[in-house]
């Protein structure tokens, strides 16, 4: 009867832990409380969006993707360089989760940015480099032989290939998500996210005037850095996120001191026959050569020690 | 003796529930791949993943920056069990920039960003009326970025 209790207990202890990995499995939380009535009380909103708000609901953060951060780089009027991309050499050096997770996102920000550029090869040996990774880290199958396969044959049809890309970054994602390793996947986007920032400071050549829409591009990344510290945020328990969250406070410091400055509230005007809703704000940006030089200066600290 | 029975019923039903949690889970990237993402076609797909499990009376926000000059298509699709999504997209004031619900319930919709900002994407599924069983299943919400060669 002993040996029946026990095991009674064992199965009843393996319903709390399932039950509990149930509550919480992938990018977003559950928020209840104060910090959202805090936030509430600040603004006027109607009162059935007030009820839904005090609701407890799932949060996703997302942050621009590899492959939107390559298409805002190639719009800015920026140019190819094959120096800036992590040399794909350093991916035997990658063994613990930490590193081969956020280079990972690394790879997947190189591959995105070469084939915006149509960097036919660069694309393909990214592409084998982000599967060793994902391999690594147990998640093979998000980047398989057929996608390698499929982006070779497409090399000419840059819409074909952005979507094996686009593909392939959300099966890493979801698998990783899948298998209970939302931080891991966490660690991933941070990493992509990086990549993206350190190639586009690295293209300024150190200058504000030389194209004003990549500094732009640069400037409202301050708004993505409060997803990225969300994001990490709700994964805080682990050691490799708490250590990311000091990272990407010291980014914080730097991009604190840049003043986004809000002239006019966005204003939507709907287009219902067309199915699209333009937004319309007005907002001006401040930025001094000495805070962007140690902007520069911090990300490239920063993506050194994630390729390292 | 006689625990062994319900000892075993336990166990068996525990390995239903995990595998069916695992199959849940697989079954909303599949439902992400297969479903979702061909709505925003003509739009690339951001490469995003943002799919979860959700029962009538619950609700989700997704926080996204969008950039200057850029067009994006949303797409929030629910299984054919859910009833209809209502969708909202928030300013980061929480003031409603667009409403489904003067659109017939659309769950695709395009935005156009004359200047960049972060924007709260607020998703609820109605309640299910009283007394009735709460039906639930996979949602996604993907956004799509308009590729080079089909900008205005």
């Amino acid at each position: 009867m002993k040996k029946v209790a026990r095991y009674s207990l064992f199965v009843i202890s393996a319903f709390l832990l399932v039950g509990l990995s149930f509550a919480c499995t992938c990018q977003q939380q559950k928020r209840q409380g104060t910090e959202e009535k805090e936030i509430i009380s600040s603004v006027t909103i109607d009162e059935r969006l007030l009820e839904d708000f005090n609701k407890s609901k799932l949060i996703f953060y997302s942050l621009p993707s590899p492959l939107e951060t390559a298409m805002l780089i190639k719009r800015s009027g920026a140019g190819y360089n094959p120096d800036l991309l992590n040399d794909l050499s350093n991916t035997s050096r990658y063994n613990t989760n930490l590193k081969m997770a956020l280079n990972l996102g690394v790879y997947s920000t190189d591959m995105s940015y070469s084939s915006l550029f149509d960097q036919t090869q660069s694309t393909i040996n990214y592409m084998g480099g982000a599967r060793q990774l994902a391999g690594k880290l147990g998640v093979l199958e998000a980047i398989d032989e057929e996608a390698i396969r499929r982006l070779e044959e497409n090399m000419n049809n840059r819409e074909v290939v952005m979507d094996i890309i686009s593909e392939t970054f959300m099966n890493s994602n979801a698998y990783l998500v899948e298998q209970d390793r939302p931080a891991i996947a966490v660690m991933v986007l941070v990493g992509a996210w990086v990549e993206g920032l350190y190639i586009a400071t690295q293209l300024t050549n150190g200058s504000l005037e030389a194209n004003p829409e990549l500094i732009d591009r640069i400037v409202y990344q301050k708004l993505s850095l409060t997803t990225v510290i969300n994001l990490l945020e709700s994964h805080r328990s682990n050691p490799d996120i708490s250590f990311l969250i000091e990272r990407m406070n010291e980014l914080k410091m730097i991009f604190d001191e840049i003043k986004i400055v809000t002239v006019s509230d966005v204003e939507a005007e709907t287009h219902a026959e067309q199915k699209i809703t333009i937004l319309r704000s007005e907002a001006e940006t401040f930025i001094t050569n000495d805070t962007f030089n140690r902007l520069l200066e911090k990300i490239r600290e920063i993506r050194t020690e994630f390729v390292s | 003796m006689k625990l062994v029975v319900p000892v075993r019923l336990l166990s068996i039903v525990f390995l239903v529930l995990l595998t069916a949690f695992g199959h849940t889970q697989a079954q909303c990237l599949s439902f992400a791949r297969n479903i979702a993402k061909p709505l925003l076609d003509p739009y690339i797909h951001d490469g995003n993943y943002n799919a979860t499990y959700m029962e009538e009376g619950e609700s989700a926000e997704l926080y996204k920056t969008f950039f200057k000059g850029e067009n994006y298509r949303l797409v929030v699709s629910g299984v054919d069990e859910l009833p209809q999504i209502h969708i909202r997209l928030l300013d980061d004031q929480r003031n409603v920039m667009f409403d489904n619900l003067n659109h017939n319930f659309v769950n695709v919709w395009n935005f156009t960003a004359e200047n960049t900002g972060t924007m709260i994407v607020h998703i609820k599924i109605p309640d299910a009326g009283e007394n009735k069983k709460i039906i639930g299943g996979c949602i996604a919400i993907l956004f799509g970025v308009e590729a080079e060669g089909k900008r205005r």
